[in-house]
Order: structure tokens, then C-alpha cells, then sequence
């Protein structure tokens, strides 16, 4: 299985720069070239209420290594570490009752792996977006974003993003780190039921954790109606979705990985699977009964304003009796360091800070083209934010490309933004004001350099000499 | 030495260097899944399968006496990993399907709703639940489709939604945000819109009409397999218990909304005395308004069984020395029947999955093909 021929080759992005400078040259630019990168009429019902983010992100290499290795690093919480936004949690271990933190424990990169393909075939990018290229971040319409197709992260409401928001939906490391700590935030959760003793070196273990990453819903219960019973387990990651539970796609492809060109992507992990004819008959935990006997616990304690400890506890299960501990490949931290200097850079910032002079009419607006640059290595990410309210950017944040990174040849490294006055309102004269552009950078500092806008709001000539028009 | 050459030895060596010729190409070209042409519309029914490939499926039309004759239909892309879920029209003349465009990932929110006749292809409805399925009214008018909304852990809101086939309005019938999961089963002729819900309390089939939902209790579990029988009268379903499966039907009396109460508790329907089984699945009707149920858990292979409406009475209707079948769709005139077959036992142990055509002289005649699932009958008579 692969997806060789899922992207286009590249070209529109590089048509972009002469198209943004013949705006900025010329006498004015329409309104209607302002346009966000996408999804402008989605809303986010499910997560803050507003339109999603349009960010603008980078697409690795076909055979998805930058990915591979940014997920084998945040496994071991050696992508991020020091950054409280993108740390790996710690791993709670033990009984449902007597769960600790466990430095040591972590969670099989394969898991992560698998859940970046079935999330979204390992595609940080939208689809129309080439590889070793820059376009819109993969946005799902319940407003999930990037590889790991990351929701709760995204508060979505019409603002300017957060740094963490900024950083997991235009930087694949940051979106990778994401869902990992998603995943162990659901391995945590006293919410759901436990595996065992919660011993996460047993990938069986992840049973609950990964069902819950994708929602925990009748939709993914084993033996409900949207999973078809004569479906054949372990799922072997080349068949169609259809038909599975969510966890049982990914603990499918963490046993049969996926492969491009005739190679794996990843090592595959043996996986045991609960025996449903025994544990899915009535008061087994993985009966129907048990998941909405634990709903309805939550729901009137809900109504009564009361927490409820461990609502699901009737569905803990033990291990399949064959599951084995399987030690995962970790990385040297000699290695580890090496790869994560790679993936995070550092970024140089390159940005002509020059005034904006901008005229605006009630007729028309003209847009200056702000352009960002990486004279660094890795990925740059940038963050604008308009000091007033009549100014508007077509992008909130995006990426700048290193010259370490491969990109085709035809793309542009540096990210060009829009900049547009947003005349209505606006009285005539001269008007001052300023954009924010913030650089996020890898070790959690913000470098902020300002760029100056000066707009020029003319009237409209209400007549011309001899040809009145009231 | 001379020969002398005759006419009709030049004949008869021209008759048999043709005849060589067909017998090389014979051994040559062995029968198998091809486009040539075989299948042509009009020389009785055909059957409508797809072709599952990882970000492109193709559907086929397939000579059920010959399964590996077929010709192409339609080449649909997808969002990789998402099978398109169909179902062709009550006349046979046509193919609803949802399918996750290229470029989605959420089957949940992104599927569309496409129809074609073959001769283009129409988008009809976007935004849907690829897992909710798709229903087609008996007058072929209207389709019907869930669309998920998500919300709250718990509570998420479900919609069922209809879609005028020729001016592609849509209607939404019900919101629920009490349930689990919603389906929706179609509308029979003079009927009103049925659909399950599913939660805490069991499987509802809900007759929609006039303003309101009419409940009938089906099970206090979960069911699957929703059939309506050709005249709307009687619902079959499966039970489901975990692994255990028993096929029930419920009859709906009139079928009109104000009646859609139970006449009676849904029978169960069991093989004959004597027939060993583990469980029942995935009913279909015959269009003479019986009812063909799969069975499984023997070793040494499991039958098919035939039912009446009324629930009593099965019997054996195709025996298999191997596997087991599950009925899937009869052709127009109940002369062929899809199947799913398996070469395992039940569903804790499935075995290798092939789409087949159960032929008049009860052969099971396996299609060619990975990943093949039948969406249904083309028209013609059978």
C-alpha cells in the first residue's frame, strides 16, 4: 500500500510571489484577492465555535522520514522536552487504584506510527499541497489539524492563535508532540478503563488510550453496530476502515505496517487482541451493556454537578494471557539529539521591516506583500498580529523554510503574507499602525520584530471638474 | 512424395488450424476478471460490486453465471482507506453512494452523497456520516442519509436527512442528541420513513411521519442488518450479543406511521431441529416476500436458510460442506443470490472473506477480486 500518486507536483506556490508583487507594485489590489487559505466557511461546532485556523504548514519527503523520526523521538519525550506546551506527560503505571507516575515508562513509537496513518496517511499538509512543499495545514471539517489530526488542542475562536496552537498546526514536530501527549492524556485519564495493571510496555495495554484518541463513541466499540462482527482481525492496514473500530485499525498497522515501495515503514510489533467471544458477552467488559451503563453514570452525575470517579471501571480488562512485553528500538541520546537538531533547526528570521505606504479609496485597497525569510536551518514559524483593528494579514502563521530542508525546486523558502487595511471605518487621512511578527522559536523564546504600515484613506472625488455627479 | 491437395483437405486443414489456434488462445488467455464487454446491460441482472484500492475503488458489473466475466462501471475515487458505502436503486436503473472525497479524513463529517446512472455523476449532498449508510424510498424519489454533529462526550447529536433525488433538497427528518448511533432503513411504497436508534435503552425502529417518530421496541440490546421486505410489512434484523447473533423479524402491521406498533414480539428465527449452530446473521428478502438468513458455528460447513414471513417454518435453502454465507441481496426475480462467503466458522473466526453468487443449482460461485463488496442488483430479470 502507499500513496505515490496522492499529490500534485508543485508550481502554484511559485506563481505566488510574482502574482503578491505585481499587487504590491501596482495601484491597487481588490479586496476579493483577501481571501483565508481555506475552510473560511467552516465552524468549529465542536471545538470553540468559530472558523478554524488557516495555517499554513510544510509537507516532508514522499517516503515521510522527518515524520517517522519526529514520532520515534516524541515516543520517548526526547523531541520536546523542555517545552511544558509539548512534553510528553508522565506515564501513570500501576492498579486503577494505585496509579503512579512512571519516568521511565513510554509509549511504543509504532503506536504513533500507526495512528498518524490511519489519522491521515502521515500528511501534515492538505492534500493539494506537493511534497518538499508549503501550502494549508490538513484540516478535517470537525476542525482536526495536521498529521496527527490534533482537535482539542485548537480553541478555533476567530483570534489570533496561541503559541501551542500556532506551533501544532504549521510544524509537524510540534503536531507529533501533540498527539503524543494526547494519547498519554487519555492513558491517564481515571475517565476511561484500564488494561491490566497500566503497564504501557505491553502495546495491548493501549487498548482504551487509542480508542479514546479518536473519540470515545459507540462507533468504536467491537461489538457495535458500526463494526461489522465477521470482520478479520488483526486488521491487516491495506483493506478498507470500514467495518473496524478505530483502535483496531492502528493496532492492525502497528502489527502489519503499512509499506511504500515495497518497504515497511516501521517495524512491526506483534499485538494480541481481547477475545471478544468472551469478553464481549453480557456484564463482559467489552459489552455494550458496560459502555452505556458507564455513559449513564457520567450523564446524571453531570446533571447533579458531581464528578464521578472511573464511570467505566466495569469495562477494565485484563491482558490478552498471550501479550508480551515487547521492547521497543530506542534511540541514543547522541542519536536522539542529532535528529532533533535536524527536525527543529535552528531558524533566522529575515524580514525587510520597511514602512508599508499604503492608499486606500472607498473603491478600492491596496495590499503590501510582507515577506519571511529563513536564512537558519529546520522550519521557521511565524506568527503575525495586527496591532489595530483596520489591519488585516491573509495568514495568521505559517513557515519559512531552512535551507537544509529539502523543498522542490520551483517553491519558494520564504512565506509571503498579504497585508490589507480594512478601509470601511477607516476616515480619511493618514493612518499609523503595525504588525506583530512573532517567530516561535524551538527553544520556547518568541523573537518579535515589528513592521510599520502607514495607510493613506482618500476620499472619493465627489466630481470632476465640469461633469458634476450630484 | 507427392501430395496431392484437395479442396476439401484445404478446407478441413484450415478447419483445424483455426480450431488449434482457439485452443492456444484458450489455454493462453484463462478465464478471469476482464473488461471485454461480457456483461452486457439487458442480458438479464447483474450484479453491482466494488473494488476497494487503497485511494481508488472500481465498480463493476458482473455476469452472475460467470463471475469472472464483468465489465466497468465507475471509478471512484476516495480519501485513502475509505470504502464507499452504496446502494443501487429500487429499479436496479441506478447507484447512491457516500464516499470521503480525496483529501478528507473524517468520515464522520466529510462524506458525500453522489448518484449516477452510469452517464455521469451527480453530488447530490455533502457533509455526511460515510457510517450511516445510505436508504433509498421503494419509489426511488428520495434518499435517505445521517449526518453526525458531534458535541459533547455523550451526547452527540445525530440527524437524518433526506435528499429529493431530482432536485437534491434536503430535508432533515430528526435530530436526535439522546442515542448513540442513528440509521436510517428507507421508505416503503404508501410508508413512512423508518429508521433504529440505538443507546442505553435498546434498539428503536422509529416510523417517521406526518411531524412525528413512532417507536417500536425492537430489543433491549443492539440489533444490525435492518431489512424492510418488499411489501413493508416486516422488519428483519439481527440480535446482537457480543459474538452472538440471532436474526429476528418484527412485523410492522400496516406499515403506516399511526400502526408502527408491534403486532407481535420479533420471532426468532432458528434452523430446523437437528441443524447444529452458534448464531444467525444478516437476513434478505426474496422478492416472493420470503426470507433467506446465513448460519454459522459448524465446523463442516454452514447452510443458508429459508423463511417465511411469518418466522416459521425454516429450512435448508443452500448447504456448503465447508464456510459458511451470509445473504447479502437476491436478484430482481430471486433467482441468484449475493453472498459474502467465509471459510472460517462464525465470527470469532471468520477465516478468508469472497464475494459470491449463490447460482440456481445452489453452486457458490466465487468473484474474482480483492476487497470486493457487493453494493447490489443492476436491472434485468433474473
Amino acid at each position: 500500500m502507499g500513496t505515490a500518486s496522492r499529490r500534485p507536483t508543485a508550481g502554484g506556490r511559485a506563481r505566488l510571489p510574482a502574482l503578491l508583487a505585481a499587487i504590491a507594485v501596482g495601484a491597487v489590489a481588490l479586496l476579493a484577492l483577501y481571501s483565508p487559505a481555506r475552510g473560511d466557511e467552516l465552524i468549529c461546532s465542536a471545538f470553540g465555535g468559530g472558523p478554524p485556523y488557516p495555517f499554513e504548514t510544510y509537507e516532508v519527503t514522499r517516503d515521510r522520514q522527518p515524520y517517522l523520526l519526529a514520532q520515534q523521538l516524541a515516543a520517548q519525550n526526547l523531541l520536546l522536552p523542555h517545552d511544558p506546551a509539548f512534553a510528553l506527560p508522565e506515564v501513570l503505571v500501576g492498579t486503577p487504584s494505585q496509579r503512579e507516575p512512571d519516568e521511565a515508562a513510554l509509549i511504543a513509537p509504532q503506536l504513533l506510527h500507526a495512528i498518524g496513518w490511519i489519522e491521515s496517511g502521515l500528511n501534515q499538509a492538505a492534500i493539494q499541497v506537493p511534497y518538499e512543499s508549503v501550502g494549508d495545514v490538513l484540516l478535517s471539517s470537525s476542525c482536526a489539524y495536521g498529521l496527527m489530526q490534533v482537535a482539542s488542542f485548537f480553541s478555533n475562536q476567530g483570534d489570533v492563535p496561541s503559541r501551542s496552537e500556532t506551533l501544532a498546526g504549521t510544524h509537524y514536530a510540534y503536531n507529533v508532540a501533540a498527539g503524543a501527549r494526547i494519547l498519554v492524556e487519555k492513558w491517564n485519564a481515571d475517565f476511561f478503563p484500564a488494561v491490566g495493571r497500566s503497564d504501557p510496555r505491553f502495546v495491548e495495554s493501549w487498548y482504551y488510550a487509542i480508542w479514546a484518541y479518536n473519540g470515545w463513541a459507540l462507533a468504536n466499540h467491537p461489538v457495535g453496530p458500526e463494526v461489522d462482527p465477521f470482520r478479520r482481525l488483526p486488521y491487516g492496514c491495506e483493506g478498507p476502515y470500514n467495518g473496524y473500530a478505530y483502535q483496531e485499525l492502528v493496532l492492525g498497522c502497528v502489527v502489519n505496517p503499512p509499506t511504500l515501495d515495497g518497504n515497511r515503514l516501521w517495524t512491526p510489533l506483534p499485538v494480541r487482541l481481547p477475545d471478544l467471544a468472551k469478553l464481549g458477552t453480557i456484564a463482559g467488559p467489552l459489552s455494550t451493556e458496560a459502555f452505556f451503563d458507564g455513559w449513564a453514570t457520567v450523564l446524571s452525575a453531570s446533571f447533579a454537578d458531581e464528578e464521578v470517579a472511573r464511570p467505566f471501571s466495569a469495562m477494565d480488562m485484563i491482558l490478552p494471557p498471550t501479550a508480551a512485553i515487547v521492547a521497543a528500538r530506542m534511540l541514543d541520546p547522541a542519536t536522539a539529539a542529532a535528529i532533533q537538531a535536524e527536525i527543529l533547526g535552528p531558524p533566522l528570521l529575515t524580514l525587510d521591516t520597511t514602512t508599508f505606504e499604503l492608499k486606500v479609496t472607498d473603491d478600492a485597497v491596496e495590499a503590501g506583500a510582507l515577506t519571511i525569510g529563513n536564512a537558519g536551518r529546520g522550519i521557521l514559524v511565524y506568527r503575525l498580529v495586527p496591532q489595530q483593528d483596520w489591519l488585516q494579514v491573509s495568514r495568521p502563521a505559517g513557515v519559512a523554510i531552512g535551507s537544509d530542508v529539502p523543498l522542490k525546486s520551483d517553491t519558494s523558502r520564504s512565506a509571503t503574507v498579504l497585508v490589507l487595511p480594512n478601509a470601511e471605518g477607516l476616515a480619511e487621512g493618514l493612518h499609523q499602525g503595525t504588525i506583530m511578527v512573532e517567530v516561535l522559536l524551538p527553544d520556547g523564546s518568541v523573537q518579535t520584530e515589528t513592521v510599520a504600515v502607514l495607510v493613506d484613506k482618500q476620499g472619493v472625488p465627489r466630481y470632476e471638474a465640469g461633469t458634476p455627479r450630484s | 512424395m507427392h501430395i496431392a491437395i484437395t479442396r476439401g483437405r484445404l478446407l478441413a486443414a484450415g478447419a483445424l488450424f483455426l480450431a488449434l489456434i482457439a485452443l492456444i488462445l484458450g489455454i493462453l488467455v484463462p478465464p478471469r476478471a476482464s473488461d471485454a464487454g461480457a456483461a452486457r446491460d439487458g442480458d438479464g441482472p447483474r450484479l453491482l460490486i466494488s473494488e476497494f484500492g487503497h485511494v481508488e475503488s472500481t465498480i463493476w458489473l458482473v455476469n452472475p453465471d460467470d463471475p469472472a466475466r464483468r465489465r466497468r462501471f465507475l471509478r471512484v475515487e476516495h480519501a485513502p482507506g475509505w470504502e464507499l458505502a452504496g446502494a443501487p436503486a429500487p429499479h436496479g436503473d441506478g447507484l447512491a453512494y457516500l464516499v470521503l472525497p480525496p483529501g478528507h479524513y473524517d468520515a464522520r463529517t466529510q462524506a458525500t452523497l453522489r448518484f449516477t446512472t452510469g452517464n455521469g455523476v451527480r453530488s447530490l449532498a455533502t457533509g455526511l456520516d460515510l457510517k450511516g449508510g445510505v436508504a433509498w424510498s421503494a419509489d426511488g424519489e428520495a434518499l435517505y442519509v445521517r449526518r453526525w454533529r458531534g458535541g459533547p462526550s455523550g451526547r452527540e447529536t445525530f440527524e437524518l436527512v433526506a435528499v429529493d433525488l431530482a432536485g437534491g433538497e434536503e430535508h432533515t427528518l430528526l435530530v436526535r442528541n439522546d442515542v448513540a448511533g442513528l440509521y436510517p432503513l428507507g421508505r416503503p411504497r404508501n410508508g413512512p420513513v423508518y429508521a433504529v436508534v440505538i443507546g442505553r435503552r435498546g434498539s428503536e425502529l422509529l416510523a417517521i411521519g406526518d411531524g412525528a417518530a413512532r417507536p417500536l421496541q425492537l430489543s433491549s440490546g443492539l440489533t444490525r442488518d435492518w431489512r424492510l421486505s418488499p411489501d413493508g410489512e416486516h422488519l428483519a434484523f439481527t440480535r446482537q450479543h457480543g459474538l452472538r447473533l440471532e436474526v429476528r423479524i418484527a412485523p410492522l402491521t400496516s406499515g403506516a406511521a399511526a400502526d408502527a406498533v408491534p403486532a407481535a414480539v420479533p420471532a426468532v428465527i432458528a434452523p430446523a431441529d437437528g441443524v447444529p449452530h452458534d448464531g444467525t446473521a444478516s437476513p434478505a428478502w426474496r422478492p416472493d416476500g420470503s426470507l433467506s438468513v446465513g448460519v454459522f458455528g459448524e465446523p463442516d460447513g454452514s447452510p443458508t436458510l429459508r423463511v417465511p414471513a411469518s418466522g416459521d417454518g425454516a429450512t435448508l435453502e443452500t448447504v456448503r460442506d465447508r464456510g459458511f454465507a451470509l445473504p447479502v441481496a437476491w436478484s430482481p426475480a430471486g433467482t441468484y443470490l449475493a453472498v459474502r462467503s467465509f471459510s472460517g466458522v462464525g465470527p470469532s473466526d471468520p477465516g478468508e472473506e469472497t464475494a459470491a453468487v449463490i447460482a440456481p443449482d445452489g453452486a457458490t460461485l466465487m468473484i474474482p477480486g480483492n476487497f470486493v463488496c457487493v453494493l447490489g442488483w443492476w436491472h434485468g430479470d433474473g
